[in-house]
């Protein structure tokens, strides 16, 4: 699924242990999908950013990345 | 003043082309440097040709010195004395390639989301002497600007924070999709100028709206080109903006 790629991409992007990244949809209703994301321990503030920041940019792009599919998409940050 | 430009496109050719008419000069008059031939494919195999583009410092002369056509490289062109580009402890050409190392990054980063949601686009890489600027271009899609340029915001909030991990200073790097934040710097310019005209009429006050420590540069800069009145940025990020003052003579 193009979403939880996209997802994963931007992940290792940010981090400093990207072989430590994984999503995983988790069953949403039909319409909307949750995505939960991990990180390695060590790489959690990086894509929570500074008051959310960081967090917030990746709901942003990841719900546009999942509109071109015609869904929805719900990341958490789990760890 | 712009020296190089780094396109990618779906060819060496369009790449070249694209960047040639950008610069304003023939072929004749710059260097171009291929840094991927580009791969033409449905899935994963497909890249863009890449082709850097710089003008020859010596295209005023006439006259091509033997052996100077391959030096393409920002950093042994500042040796030469010729550059100019001194602008903070930083040299001018270590300067030139920090901004060059982070505008590969972001334009990477773009590259790679593009690729994924197979959205087609050809990517323009222009770096000046503070700043880099990653234009995408040609994407048919308004996908990634978002509402309001939200999505475009958070892109480049995203592009910020993956560069920076990578070379650990402030990032220098500007991402636009198809021209949509040149549109807004306009518009910001023109409420700025209306602005400075009210400081002028009325001597109080009057506040911009919040941007960006790029788009904040700019307004000073206007406001600096403008006589009787002086600027400074109030608040913090991301809600800092721009106050036109009268000046006191």
């Amino acid at each position: 699924m193009m979403t939880e790629e996209v997802l994963a991409f931007i992940a290792r992007k940010l981090v400093d242990h990207p072989d430590d990244v994984s999503v995983t949809p988790v069953d949403g209703d039909r319409v909307d999908t949750v995505l939960e994301l991990r990180v390695h321990a060590d790489d959690m503030g990086k894509v929570i950013g500074k008051r959310g920041r960081t967090a917030k940019a990746i709901r942003t792009v990841v719900k546009a990345a999942a509109t071109r599919e015609g869904t929805s998409a719900t990341v958490e940050i789990v760890d | 003043m712009t020296r190089m430009i780094e396109k990618r496109a779906s060819t060496v050719k369009d790449a070249t082309a694209a960047a040639l008419r950008e610069l304003g000069v023939g072929p004749d008059e710059a260097t171009v440097e291929v840094l991927n031939e580009g791969r033409r494919g449905l899935f994963s195999g497909r890249s863009r040709a890449h082709v850097r583009v710089t003008v020859r410092e010596d295209r005023s002369n006439g006259e091509t010195p033997v052996g100077d056509t391959l030096v393409t490289e920002p950093d042994s062109r500042a040796e030469d004395g010729t550059a100019g580009l001194e602008t903070d402890d930083t040299s001018g050409a270590d300067r030139l390639a920090e901004l060059n190392e982070e505008a590969d990054l972001a334009a990477d980063f773009v590259e790679g989301l593009l690729d994924i949601l197979e959205l087609p686009g050809d990517i323009e890489i222009e770096v000046d002497e503070n700043q880099a600027f990653v234009n995408v271009v040609e994407v048919g899609s308004g996908l990634l600007i978002g509402r309001r340029g939200a999505t475009l915001e958070a892109l480049q909030e995203l592009v910020r924070a993956a560069t920076q991990r990578h070379v650990e200073r402030r990032s220098h790097v500007r991402i636009d999709i198809e021209g949509y934040r040149q549109r807004q710097l306009d518009k910001m310019k023109d409420r700025c100028r209306e602005g400075i005209a009210q400081v002028r009429e009325t001597g109080e006050p009057f506040r911009l709206e919040a941007m960006d420590a790029f788009e904040r540069k700019v307004m000073h800069d206007l406001v600096a080109r403008t006589g009787g009145v002086t600027s400074a940025s109030e608040g913090v990020e991301p809600r800092r903006r721009v106050v036109v003052y009268a000046a006191e003579e």
